[in-house]
């Protein structure tokens, strides 16, 4: 099949990496971009420009239902729910970026080392891994939170390490498939250094299940951030947050659906839009199982 | 019979490395429970002669030992919040969770069944498609949201059911699992979407091969053919993600617990958590441990069992 376009994502993915099989077009991928660049793109407008100042209480415009004026509505404060969302948004685009980051890094290093050389190593911390890995992640990042105290950066770096266990038990297996493979027994015989065959030879080719582990970690992430500060142990106040808003419009509820309408949609298209480009990247180019 | 020992050999393993964890990472919070118990009035020797009480002087070790000693004699220290004792205040919050994971799991299993075997049996015709963009849709939404929207819908506007009218199952058991049914539905649509999608696509796998072909041949119609004979085999790679489930579930229902006014386990761990009351919070946390631990063993032996290729016992 014609490759119908080349993006960023298509040069990234195809860098040196020989196992993998372009599989043609995807809906899922097409629709996931969109919707996800979409959303990222009105969220980081939101870091710079929100149309009302999101703390903002004006009296005379409480519980205003959407208007040309206020799209999203106002809330029991008179605050622009739109100004908010995007905010709100913004915290929880960021935790799930640290989140997946921190959880990436640590996972794909330990990964990487426990499948390439096995042993007793691998076997311990594996065995960690799998205690943890038996424990919802929105527990143990309960358990952290409940001892560091919590705020946007604390659920960041406890979702981070809870969801080490996940990545780095996907990035062992990939490790351990291709770790015997012709091109790394190649580059071991012609006596490339080891850090380069596990990072720059064997890692862009389980890119797919690892960008795909990825995008499911982030959709983990912005759905725990959201729960945890529905909750009222994640963001805290004055950080804005989807979840807090969410758990603030129940009282609301009957006279105000939009408040609790507004906040959740948006963060189920974010979520959507992620998980249809995880399973897009999936689609589109691979496991190479 | 090897199997099954090697299984709880890893069980009692992985159980002793989370209490571990949890009973250490409490202990390394700055800050003492005797102080906090007696507040700033508390004089040096009053903070000292509790400490000796609560047996903080001794050494880690020694208290991590007889923790768990306490424990597993059913023992789970006392609440530094209410001064009871844990057991007491969670014994009757548990069968509230645990009729709510039971609930959302078979609803589960029932509608990721139900569905996937339709759109299985309608592949690609507009059922289908329909399925296959609100199951993408429902995987995105979490829970409380879920959970909010049943109680805008068949609460306010509907007048099903009062929010946050609970019925403690001691005075209704039928009103208890009546108000627990929206609550357990919003855990389990997102899960059951996500269990749906990999049974789809499963069942789509089966109907690939030899013995389908043959099962139509001699003369089975195409809905005996799935239900009899694709179903079975179909069934068992999701029945591991079906284990994990348990754990999600539990975890969920912390939130959901809130959105609904439901005062189960998760409630009082979350407020556990605000109160900084560490026994109380590291009983619950090893709880659940152990009830995931042991759902996941249960599917483990369960799929093996339904998987005559493999032997167990």
């Amino acid at each position: 099949m014609a490759r119908c376009s080349t993006s960023l994502a298509d040069m990234v993915l195809y860098r040196g990496s020989y196992l993998m099989k372009y599989k043609g077009h995807s809906h899922n991928f097409t629709l996931g971009l969109g919707i996800t660049v979409f959303m990222v793109a009105l969220i980081l407008l939101g870091f710079l420009w929100t149309p009302y100042e999101p703390d903002a209480m004006q009296g005379s415009l409480k519980l205003n239902a959407p208007s040309l004026l206020h799209l999203f509505g106002t809330d029991q404060f008179g605050r622009d729910i739109f100004s908010r969302v995007l905010v709100g948004a913004g915290s929880t685009l960021v935790i799930a970026a640290g989140t997946i980051l921190i959880g990436g890094l640590a996972g794909v290093a330990l990964g990487a080392v426990c499948g390439y050389f096995g042993g007793w190593l691998d076997e311990g911390v594996m065995r960690v891994c799998d205690a943890l890995a038996a424990f919802p992640s929105v527990l143990l990042a309960l358990v952290i939170i409940s001892i560091a105290g919590s705020g946007k950066y604390k659920v960041m770096v406890a979702l981070g390490i809870a969801f080490i266990p996940s990545f780095a038990r996907i990035v062992r297996g990939e490790f351990m498939r291709l770790r015997e493979a012709d091109f790394v027994i190649g580059a071991r015989l012609i006596g490339v250094p080891t850090p380069r065959i596990l990072f720059v030879h064997i890692l862009p080719n389980i890119l797919p299940s690892l960008l795909s582990a990825l995008a499911i970690g982030f959709n983990n992430a912005a759905l725990a951030e959201a729960g945890l500060s529905y909750l009222g142990i994640g963001v805290q106040p004055p950080d804005a947050s989807l979840g807090r808003m969410l758990s603030e419009s129940q009282t609301y509820l009957a006279s105000g659906v939009w408040c609790a309408a507004f906040p959740g949609v948006f963060l189920v298209l974010l979520v959507l839009g992620v998980g249809l480009l995880g399973e897009g990247i999936l689609d589109r180019f691979g496991g190479g199982r | 019979m090897k199997y099954v020992i090697k299984k709880i050999l890893g069980l009692i393993i992985t159980l002793l490395i989370v209490s571990m964890l949890t009973f250490f990472a409490f202990e390394l919070i700055p800050g003492d429970p005797a102080r906090s118990i007696l507040g700033t009035d508390g004089t040096l020797e009053q903070v000292q002669a509790l400490r000796e009480e609560m047996g903080l002087n001794r050494p880690l070790p020694q208290r991590y030992g007889e923790w768990v000693f306490n424990f597993l004699h059913g023992d789970m220290g006392n609440s530094y919040y209410y001064q009871k004792s844990v057991q007491d205040l969670i014994g009757d919050r548990i069968p509230i969770t645990v009729a709510m994971t039971i609930l959302s799991f078979s609803m589960i299993l029932v509608l990721s069944v139900a569905v996937s075997i339709f759109s299985v049996r309608y592949a690609n015709r507009l059922f289908d498609r329909i399925f296959l963009i609100v199951d993408q849709i429902m995987m995105s939404v979490p829970p409380f949201f879920i959970g909010i929207i049943f109680t805008a819908v068949f609460g306010l506007t509907l007048h099903w059911f009062t929010p946050g009218g609970y019925v403690s199952y001691e005075k209704d058991v039928g009103g208890f699992i009546g108000y627990l049914i929206l609550p357990s539905l919003a855990i389990a649509l997102p899960r059951a979407a996500m269990a749906a999608k990999l049974l789809r696509s499963s069942l789509l796998d089966e109907m690939q091969k030899d013995y389908v072909r043959t099962a139509y041949s001699r003369g089975n119609g195409p809905w005996r053919v799935l239900l009899h004979h694709v179903l079975k085999n179909g069934i068992l790679p999701v029945i591991t993600f079906l284990g994990m489930t348990a754990a999600d579930i539990i975890a969920n229902s912390i939130v959901v617990e809130q959105v609904f006014g439901i005062p189960g386990v998760g409630r009082m761990l979350i407020s556990s958590i605000s109160k900084r009351d560490y026994p109380m919070v590291e009983a619950i946390i090893v709880l659940i441990a152990v009830v995931t631990l042991v759902m996941n063993i249960l599917v483990d032996v369960l799929y093996k069992k339904l998987d005559k290729r493999i032997e167990v016992i």
